[in-house]
């Protein structure tokens, strides 16, 4: 198990690095949003997408919220 | 969130931010991030924000801010069990959302059978005003144990927090 406490290097690094922001293309949003569909939810990418927009989907289900951040990455 | 975690937000590259394109950032691609929390068990981060740029010729440094349109910031357990999760869609067509910001108690927090509203208690939603992700770092940094990975995490989130009063619209 990991330490509990950060140590002194890790807070070292946190103070010279500010926390990254990866920007990603949007064929790179559409294969995490197919990877974290079938993760979560056990459904393709195309499948979320349809069922979410449809209304299908349970929108309080935290797994569904979750993906569903992703869908912005994924489209025009 | 460098003042708790080292990772990353993922955004869209291809987005231009133009004014009215909604758009999101979320954490860690998605997966819960691990908190080192003091004392054990681990806690569990995740975050998501979809937003708009909007124009406002209402403030000074403007005409330009950001509009959020949907926040989700979850703590979860390392099985995913949910301790607590903000949420606000005030845009939401879903009659079965709420379109004020509430608070979900997690399933990890609850007896199995509570008091009132037994097994449908986490469902319910309590209201809360507008969270900040400066209040949610503050929120496990104070009240969850979370190590703060920098001495300043303080002013940092004091001045994130000013910044969020200043340009928040009813």
């Amino acid at each position: 198990m990991a330490s509990q406490v950060p140590s002194q290097s890790t807070i070292r690094r946190a103070e010279r690095e500010p926390f990254a922001i990866e920007r990603i293309s949007r064929r790179e949003g559409s294969a995490l949003l197919d990877r974290q569909a079938r993760k979560y939810l056990g459904m393709s990418g195309d499948a979320f997408r349809q069922q979410y927009r449809a209304g299908t989907l349970d929108s309080e289900d935290s797994r569904v919220i979750r993906v569903s951040f992703l869908l912005p990455l994924a489209e025009n | 969130m460098r003042c708790i975690a080292q990772g990353t937000l993922i955004a869209s590259l291809e987005r231009n931010y133009a004014v009215g394109q909604e758009s999101s950032v979320l954490l860690n691609n998605g997966d819960p991030l691990r908190l080192r929390t003091t004392p054990p068990p681990a806690v569990y981060l995740s975050l998501g924000q979809r937003f708009e740029i909007v124009r406002d010729d209402a403030i000074t440094d403007g005409p330009y801010r950001v509009h959020t349109r949907e926040y989700w910031y979850q703590f979860s357990l390392e099985d995913g069990r949910e301790l607590f999760a903000f949420h606000w869609t005030p845009d939401a067509a879903d009659s079965r959302q709420r379109r004020y910001p509430h608070l979900h108690v997690g399933v990890a927090l609850l007896l199995p059978e509570t008091p009132i509203l037994p097994g449908v208690l986490h469902k319910r939603h309590i209201p809360t005003g507008r969270i900040s992700i400066e209040n949610i770092v503050r929120f496990a940094i104070e009240e969850l144990g979370a190590e703060p990975l920098i001495d300043t995490w303080h002013d940092v989130l004091d001045q994130g927090q000013q910044q969020f009063n200043s340009y928040r619209r009813p």
